[in-house]
């Protein structure tokens, strides 16, 4: 009931902060502006059957990433337009582009390539590439027909170069109209619509120009001109009725009129960039402190392994003995926890069996598999031994003797028969922790491990597990690559705390002892003569050996002096009976130890998951 | 026939079939006829959108969607004229290919074609029922795991159009349940999970013709899991299992990667009137592209993108409050999703857990390639991080997690007598 509060609790306080990052998300949004218009030119030329032909150049700097750009041309009336060329720049030259037809389901949409979208009011020009964070310069060739309306006094030409559509920034918006024919300027008349800001004036008796600095959405750019309609003398009349003064009027009005969207449109755009760059000062500003933050919880990091290195290292160095008779009687499966932190597994479960063996509790066998490899076995029924046995020696007789049954003899390859379904695989764990379990009561009651690491330890793993949540949260919350190093900083943490482990006095004394012992054993310099009584047997000194790690090592060692050391233990009647070398030895032990750890480590990985099923009890 | 009577037949049969199957694949249990009771509404969801999407007729609607139809009008043509299915010409994806297959078979029908979509995606949380099962979920637990998957809007949009994402995510969410039941073969005989190595590894093949990179994150992630898997049981079946897949990775790359990726349609190349570059020169180009991104935003991008306050401005859906509320809610519930996810992440690593290492190794893989190499578009993001959308609902749950930290810290005692 406890477990369900606290797992309730930490879902909700879950909950609370994903909804606080959540908001997070919203402060340091990205901007809206992700692309902008640089610079825009537009060169129109009027025919005299009324057509234009316009070329566009457009200037983009791209500050997101975009696999097309839609440039917008507006239509109004009668137009027609039509799009004799698209170029864009590409590696820094202008390639020119191919167009897509709609629905053409072979084409390929790839750089190069685009398509237009026709609309009611305008067409979009629809140009596929890959931009990221660049700039890019696209020039478009089309022709308007009917661009300019013949009236029977003047001819008026009027175009949205810049729609309202267009919802992004544009600047240096320069647009150039050449009149079909040099005129009078006293005979033109030209305006500039949806800015407030913009130049025009009529040049060179033919081009009228404008120049507009820049616009932001809701601001549109619409030029006007009206010029004589002898200028476009193909151009079919519209009305034949006179249109300057209905025109003069309208721009009056216009000129008259409040403009507020327009203002608004501003005050938008100034808005904007005021959070856009309130943005940028608390995204850098983040961006600081984040960085300062990690860097100090890796510090911190690395003053607790300093800090926990000093204090392992207060026993100092101990000598290592020369004489091993006189030591204090470790059974193989506490050796092994000795020198490998704790550690027990198969090695531990063998040198046990080895040792009963020497002490005549059970027997040992051979047996060998179709292809020649040998494994030992284990007869159960054979010699009782008269040594008084521990709790976890009577267990793992038990156990084994259990799994033997009938055939008086455990063969581990039997322990596989437990690996077939996830409840045997459970018997399998459950005997095998119950043994490690009593085996370690009895190691830990020796004194070996000091107590006090043990608050150290518990700190480092909390303080790994917080780097390692932040190392997740950090960089994808707040984009700071800097979070990423909590990551292997965690992790690294998390490993030096899980090994953190500090031997007292005695159990300092202890693992330098058996460490010479394994030293002697890997460079042949055991003797029967340094070793205590109830090591001196070949069963057991196998047993400690494959305990220790140097069981091919302990295997030559015996063969080279079998029948010398202990006058007919079980492991040397068996080898002469066999007829077993020290490298078969070696093998035999490396299989059984093998077929041990195979099955333990897999039961022991299907009781994870019955385990983990154990605690999700929807 | 009339195509209103053709279509009601279609989605009856299909729906009938998804339960079927359902009673046969899913375990026993109390809630299996509410399980399936809701797959068929979902699936009667996506019946009623595809008639949404379909309003202005199937050759208008959608984008990649209308072009894979449109491709695989044109496969059905050939296999009707003929045309062996592996000489067939098709674009952009193999799964214009499978579609080509079912008009020549059904005749031309978009609606048929979306209508099968929605039954793989049934398909797809049926097997995602059975992972997290298998994964020793509970019952109940893993209805919800599939439930969410099934449910989520963005899943029920991208598996409904005829877009070929209810296949891939089929793929993987087949590939990693065949592989965790290689993993919990009890039997050390490998020739027992032969069957199923093979299946992965054809599935692996196929995984590449729908999507040019996913056999390097799929195949990558078994790898870390048959690593971990060694480590942790000494079977040596990982060794068999690792090798195949790696001969794999070769005979696909050579055979199916290199020879599809100068015409890959997802690569930037030059298609102007006298583009002429090859593959060597646009690999400078992803390169530049991947030297040019901020990393930590990239990825920052593909895992939380379109940002809360961006959701309205997703094209697709500007407009439509119902859409964008969902959406909203659906990144919400992500948010949530991931958040836990970091916690099932840890305890993976505390507990050295095979299966999911190598589903983190796929996520992190897959996550990193889009980041690094997709368009920074969010909608984008939003529909390429789908794939990764059920491993992670595998991963999320903060239960173990906290069970491991107790016992890790309760564990050792070095009692003093």
């Amino acid at each position: 009931m406890k477990s369900n509060g606290i797992l309730n609790y930490a879902a909700v306080i879950i909950t609370v902060v994903v909804i606080i990052l959540s908001s997070a998300f919203c402060v340091f949004a990205a901007t809206d502006d992700e692309y902008l218009v640089s610079a825009y030119d537009v060169t129109v030329s009027l025919n005299g059957d009324g057509s234009a032909e316009v070329v566009e150049r457009v200037d983009f700097t791209f500050y997101g990433g975009f696999n097309n750009i839609m440039i917008p041309i507006a239509k109004s009336g009668d137009e027609e337009i039509e799009i004799e060329h698209v170029y864009m720049q590409r590696k820094g030259k202008l390639i020119e582009c191919r167009q897509l037809k709609a629905g053409q389901w072979d084409a390929d949409v790839f750089t190069g390539t685009y398509s237009l979208i026709d609309g009611s009011d305008s067409i979009s020009v629809k140009i596929y590439g890959s931009f990221y964070r660049s700039a890019c310069t696209v020039f478009l060739y089309y022709r308007v027909k009917n661009a300019v309306t013949r009236y029977g006094d003047v001819a008026e030409y009027r175009r949205m170069h810049i729609p309202r559509s267009w919802e992004t920034r544009i600047s240096s918006i320069n647009i150039a109209i050449k009149l079909p024919e040099p005129v009078p300027a006293k005979d033109v008349k030209y305006w500039l619509h949806g800015v407030f800001i913009g130049n025009w004036s009529f040049t060179d008796s033919q081009v009228v120009r404008y120049d507009v600095p820049n616009t932001v959405p809701g601001e549109y750019v619409e030029t006007r001109i009206v010029f004589p309609q002898s200028l476009v003398s193909e151009c079919p009349v519209k009305s034949k009725a006179l249109h300057l003064r209905r025109i003069m009027e309208e721009e009056r009005e216009y000129q008259s009129s409040d403009k507020s969207d327009l203002l608004k449109a501003r005050e938008a755009a100034a808005r904007k960039a005021g959070q856009r760059a309130l943005y940028e000062r608390l995204k850098q500003r983040a961006g600081i402190v984040i960085t300062v933050f990690s860097v100090l919880l890796i510090l911190g990091a690395l003053y607790f392994i300093v800090t926990t290195q000093k204090k392992l290292r207060r026993n100092g160095k101990m000598p290592a003995p020369s004489d091993f008779r006189g030591i204090d009687r470790f059974d193989p499966a506490e050796v092994r926890m000795l020198v490998s932190k704790e550690d027990t597994g198969a090695r531990a479960m063998f040198g046990k069996l080895m040792e009963l063996a020497s002490r005549g509790c059970i027997g040992i066998g051979i047996r060998r598999n179709p292809e020649g490899r040998p494994r030992f076995v284990f007869e159960v029924a054979n010699g009782t031994g008269n040594d008084e046995l521990t709790d976890a020696d009577r267990y793992l007789l038990d156990w084994i003797r259990d799994i033997a049954s009938s055939s008086h003899e455990f063969d581990p390859i039997q322990l596989f028969g437990f690996t077939d379904s996830d409840e045997k695989a459970a018997m399998l764990k459950a005997f095998y922790d119950g043994w490690t379990g009593k085996v370690k009561e009895a190691y830990y009651r020796r004194n070996i491990l000091d107590e006090s690491i043990t608050r150290y330890r518990n700190t480092g793993i909390i303080y790994s597990i917080v780097l390692l949540f932040l190392g997740f949260v950090i960089p994808v919350v707040f984009t700071a690559a800097a979070g990423y190093a909590l990551l292997p900083v965690g992790l690294g943490l998390l490993v030096y705390s899980l090994e953190l482990r500090k031997l007292t006095v005695y159990g300092e004394k202890q693992f330098v002892i058996w460490k010479s012992i394994r030293q002697a054993i890997k460079k042949g310099s055991v003797s029967a003569g340094r070793l205590p009584e109830w090591m001196g047997s070949c069963a057991a000194l196998i047993g400690y050996g494959a305990a220790l790690g140097a069981e091919k090592e302990a295997a030559r060692w015996i063969a080279e002096h079998i029948g010398e050391v202990c006058g007919g233990c079980p492991l040397c009647s068996m080898m002469k009976h066999e007829n077993l070398n020290g490298n078969e030895l070696f093998r035999a032990v490396r299989n059984t130890v093998g077929m041990m750890d195979e099955a333990i480590s897999t039961a022991g990985y299907a009781c994870t998951a019955l385990h983990n099923a154990a605690t999700n009890y929807m | 026939m009339s195509p209103l009577v053709e279509n009601i037949i279609w989605m009856i049969v299909l729906a009938g079939f998804a339960v079927c199957l359902g009673t046969v694949f899913l375990p026993a249990d109390k809630s299996r006829k509410t399980y399936l009771k809701l797959i068929l509404t979902g699936m009667i969801c996506r019946y009623i959108l595809v008639f949404y999407m379909y309003k202005s007729g199937t050759e208008a609607s959608g984008t990649d969607g209308l072009i894979y139809h449109q491709v695989a009008k044109h496969v059905a043509e050939q296999l009707k004229a003929g045309v062996p299915i592996w000489n067939v010409e098709y674009k952009y994806t193999w799964y214009t290919v499978l579609m080509g297959i079912q008009y020549a078979i059904f005749g031309v029908n978009r609606y048929a074609a979306s209508f099968t979509n929605a039954f793989i995606a049934a398909l797809s949380a049926y097997v995602l029922f059975r992972t997290a099962y298998g994964l020793r979920f509970g019952w109940k637990k893993s209805a919800v795991i599939s439930m969410a998957y099934f449910f989520m809007p963005s899943m029920t949009v991208w598996t409904t159009d005829t877009r070929k994402e209810s296949v891939t995510f089929f793929i993987i969410i087949l590939i990693w349940y065949l592989f965790l039941r290689i993993l919990q073969e009890r039997d050390r005989r490998i020739s027992k999970s032969v069957v199923y190595m093979v299946l992965v590894c054809i599935l692996l093949w196929i995984s590449t013709l729908l999507r040019i990179y996913l056999m390097y994150t799929l195949g990558g992630g078994i790898l870390v899991a048959l690593f971990f898997y060694y480590l942790r049981t000494r079977r040596k079946i990982s060794f068999v299992f690792g090798a195949m897949v790696i001969v794999t990775f070769i005979l696909v790359t050579y055979s199916t990667i290199l020879v599809q990726m100068n015409g890959y349609h997802a690569l930037p190349l030059d298609r102007s009137k006298g583009g002429d570059e090859n593959i060597s020169d646009e690999v400078d180009s992803i390169l530049n592209i991947i030297m040019s991104k901020d990393v930590a935003e990239a990825i920052n991008g593909f895992l939380t993108q379109p940002h809360l306050d961006k959701v309205s401005s997703i094209s697709d859906i500007s407009g439509n409050i119902f859409a964008i509320a969902a959406v909203v809610i659906e990144q919400i519930l992500w948010y949530i999703c991931l958040t836990v996810a970091i916690f099932g992440t840890i305890n993976a690593i505390l507990e050295r857990d095979p299966y999911m290492l190598g589903l983190l190794a796929f996520i992190v893989a897959y996550s990193l390639i889009n980041a690094l190499i997709s368009e920074d578009v969010g909608e984008t993001y939003y529909r390429y991080r789908a794939a990764i959308v059920a491993p992670v609902l595998l991963i999320a749950d903060y239960r173990p997690f906290l069970n491991s930290i107790k016992s890790l810290i309760k564990g050792r005692t070095g009692t003093v007598a």
